[in-house]
């Protein structure tokens, strides 16, 4: 399946934003971890939020590459394409 | 892929031997007779694999054949990942007599980089001869075996490719190792505990028989990582030495969706799963009086709660809302334990639920003496978790720092002795005589105190933190601030402050010389994203001037005082609003300069 990359997009937001609601604006390249303060618990509940909007099971190893919000979406990307 | 059959059943067929085995491979010979295994579910609760004893006697015996090669008593990593072929890669190294090292399957956001580093840590510590992970993890280990000597590094099926030498070795004897594993110690110093075939089935048929002695109709529920010791010795190796089935969900899926444990517990009638603390608040947390309806939590018997401090709140808000399930809060099953003695130390009493020694605060830290509660301001009163008598085989005592034994009710540092303990750590005669006297006892590191024998267990005598579970060296965050070009050696300062609800919050002094608020915001963003890609966790950054962390008269950095004296600075409202933020800087001095 294929998603538009906007909606990746779309969709990252919108599970950072139920994952950690008090953080304000975040750009494309917002260290997630360092800048937004999210820990591990909050991580999971986003890459949940992810996975279920969707549907894709998220590898384990496919975030250790993701800083920032623009890496995250690329991470996400790269599953969507090979599901 | 999922499956439309069935998973093991609970029920083997055979009759019940609780661990009664001299070694792994004779419990697994014995338990392949039976009905039971493991059996694996993903995070949409589905079944994706079952791995009966019978077919995992099977598949380790045939890889056993082709392992030898590497040389008895050879060590194997094994990324120890929830998945059915580090079942195989396991069990094939106890029949082909090589020790199995777990290594840690946890990688945080942004994580690459320390991750590789730490395993590249342990492979290098173990003197690992091969390397085993699943496809999910194989490209992040075959990074961080670069340049080492290692005979093989792959998936289970590199490992199956390898020449059949025709015949098993002779089998593992008790005195050998049955595996290393690296729960304790630092992310740079690593520390394999070192259990023989003998230390492992001691403690696992101590804890079977009589820390909750088990029945024919238990069946396990886990999602406790293989490589910590709960995970491993407990269900790995404590399931398959009892014949039990257990049914399995991955730790990070756990983590994602904690009321797939409930469920899939429910839809099983599993009676026995294991637990930190955090990990029954996190499910307290999500379940909503919708889900209870459709669970049945009723033949859940024995709610073990280990590893990390017991919070009687955190179980109270779980046994609440599972109640309308039909859990019962008499489940709870207090223990207490360590890798250093293969798994368990003591459990409470099965189905007597958890129970508070309630003693004066006051007088505690006024005399270490742990005087019973009677009668005073409720502020006085600090509650201890009883988690029982120590298990058969077991000495322990309770000594001062001078090394006096104490009488009951008096804290101190806990040491054992028993024929658990294990041999030491893996190529490291020094930290090995630090904890482990030549008279075989143990210095666990722990503080606490008994009562008519019962171990209550009160702080830490070594500077460990343990966020969610986790062990986490104060070195570890230490050496990431000196990594920053504007930190010097000696320059920074980690521990624990109590935090919200009876959790922990890591601390991190650093003493910087940079004054320009830009700057010391950069460095503060690059500690926070280094502490984050190696361990997960948020911790609250101070900045001081030079000169500010106190020494002893030796010289040394003082984590204890820098502790008491961050505490003055900053009180508990402060701390509380400041783990929102990004970091504090403070003047050093009692008065706050700006956050």
């Amino acid at each position: 399946m294929a998603a538009a990359p906007d909606r990746v997009e779309a969709v990252v937001r919108e599970a950072l934003k139920l994952a950690a609601p008090q953080i304000g604006p975040v750009s494309g390249d917002t260290h997630l971890a360092s800048e937004l303060g999210l820990d591990s618990a909050q991580v999971m509940d986003m890459i949940m939020e992810i996975e279920d909007r969707l549907d894709i099971s998220i590898p384990v190893a496919s975030i250790a590459e993701a800083h920032t919000l623009d890496q995250l979406c690329d991470s996400v990307r790269r599953v969507l394409e090979a599901a | 892929m999922v499956l439309q059959n069935e998973p093991t059943p609970t029920v083997s067929g055979i009759e019940l031997r609780r661990a009664e085995f001299a070694t792994l491979t004779d419990a697994l010979d014995y338990a392949a007779g039976g009905l039971t295994g493991f059996n694996y579910y993903n995070g949409r609760g589905e079944l994706t694999t079952t791995l009966p004893y019978s077919e995992l006697r099977e598949k380790a015996r045939a890889l056993a054949r082709r392992l030898q090669g590497l040389g008895r008593g050879a060590r194997v990593a094994l990324v120890a990942h929830t998945h059915p072929d580090f079942m195989v890669m396991f069990y094939a190294c106890q029949y082909a007599a090589l020790v199995p090292v777990p290594l840690p399957a946890a990688i945080h956001l942004g994580g690459h980089e320390a991750y590789v580093r730490h395993l590249r840590h342990m492979l290098q510590d173990c003197k690992a001869a091969a390397a085993f992970a699943p496809s999910d993890f194989i490209e992040l280990l075959q990074e961080a075996v670069t340049g080492l000597p290692m005979q093989l590094t792959g998936t289970l099926e590199v490992f199956q490719s390898l020449p059949d030498q025709g015949e098993l070795p002779a089998p593992p004897r008790s005195e050998e190792l049955a595996y290393l594993q690296y729960t304790s110690g630092s992310t740079r110093f690593p520390r394999g505990t070192m259990i023989t075939q003998a230390s492992v089935m001691h403690n696992l048929e101590a804890i079977f028989n009589h820390g909750f002695r088990l029945v024919q109709e238990d069946r396990f529920f886990s999602w406790l990582p293989y490589y910590h010791d709960m995970g491993l010795v407990g269900i790995v190796l404590g399931c398959m030495a009892t014949q039990r089935s257990c049914d399995f969900m991955g730790s990070r899926e756990f983590a994602m969706r904690p009321r797939l444990w409930l469920k899939l517990m429910s839809q099983n009638r599993a009676t026995i799963s294991f637990s930190p603390p955090f990990g029954y608040a996190l499910a307290a947390r999500r379940i909503t009086a919708k889900d209870t309806e459709s669970l049945d939590l009723s033949a859940w018997r024995v709610a073990g709660v280990g590893a990390e401090m017991i919070h009687e709140e955190w179980l109270e808000a779980f046994a609440k809302a599972l109640a309308p399930a039909g859990f019962s809060r008499k489940a709870f099953l207090p223990c207490y334990g360590m890798a250093e003695v293969a798994l368990a130390v003591s459990f409470s009493t099965v189905g007597a639920g958890m129970h508070i020694d309630y003693v004066d605060g006051e007088h505690l830290s006024d005399t270490a003496e742990a005087l019973a509660f009677t009668d005073g301001s409720d502020a006085r009163r600090k509650g201890f978790v009883n988690c029982g008598v120590p298990l058969p085989g077991f000495e322990v005592e309770v000594r001062d720092e001078r090394g006096r034994v104490l009488p009951e009710r008096r804290v101190g540092r806990v040491f054992l002795r028993g024929a658990s303990v294990m041999q030491g750590y893996y190529n490291s005669p020094d930290t090995t005589a630090e904890v482990l006297s030549s008279d075989g006892w143990l210095n666990t590191g722990d503080l606490g105190y008994r009562v008519n024998g019962a171990m209550y267990l009160t702080g830490r005598a070594k500077d460990l933190l343990i966020i969610n579970g986790r062990n986490i060296w104060p070195q570890d965050l230490e050496n990431l601030a000196e990594q920053q070009p504007e930190v010097r050696p000696t320059d920074a300062s980690a521990f624990s402050v109590p935090g919200v609800d009876g959790t922990e919050v890591a601390v991190l002094v650093v003493q910087c010389r940079e004054t320009e608020p830009r700057a010391q915001s950069e460095l503060a963003d690059r500690l926070h994203e280094a502490i984050s890609a190696e361990f997960g966790i948020r911790c609250l950054i101070e900045l001081v001037p030079p000169h500010t962390l106190p020494r002893t008269s030796s010289g040394k950095l003082s984590r204890s005082v820098t502790r008491k004296e961050f505490l003055e600075r900053h009180d508990e409202e402060r701390i509380r609003e400041a783990s929102h933020r990004r970091f504090l800087v403070s003047d050093g001095g009692k008065r706050q300069v700006a956050a």
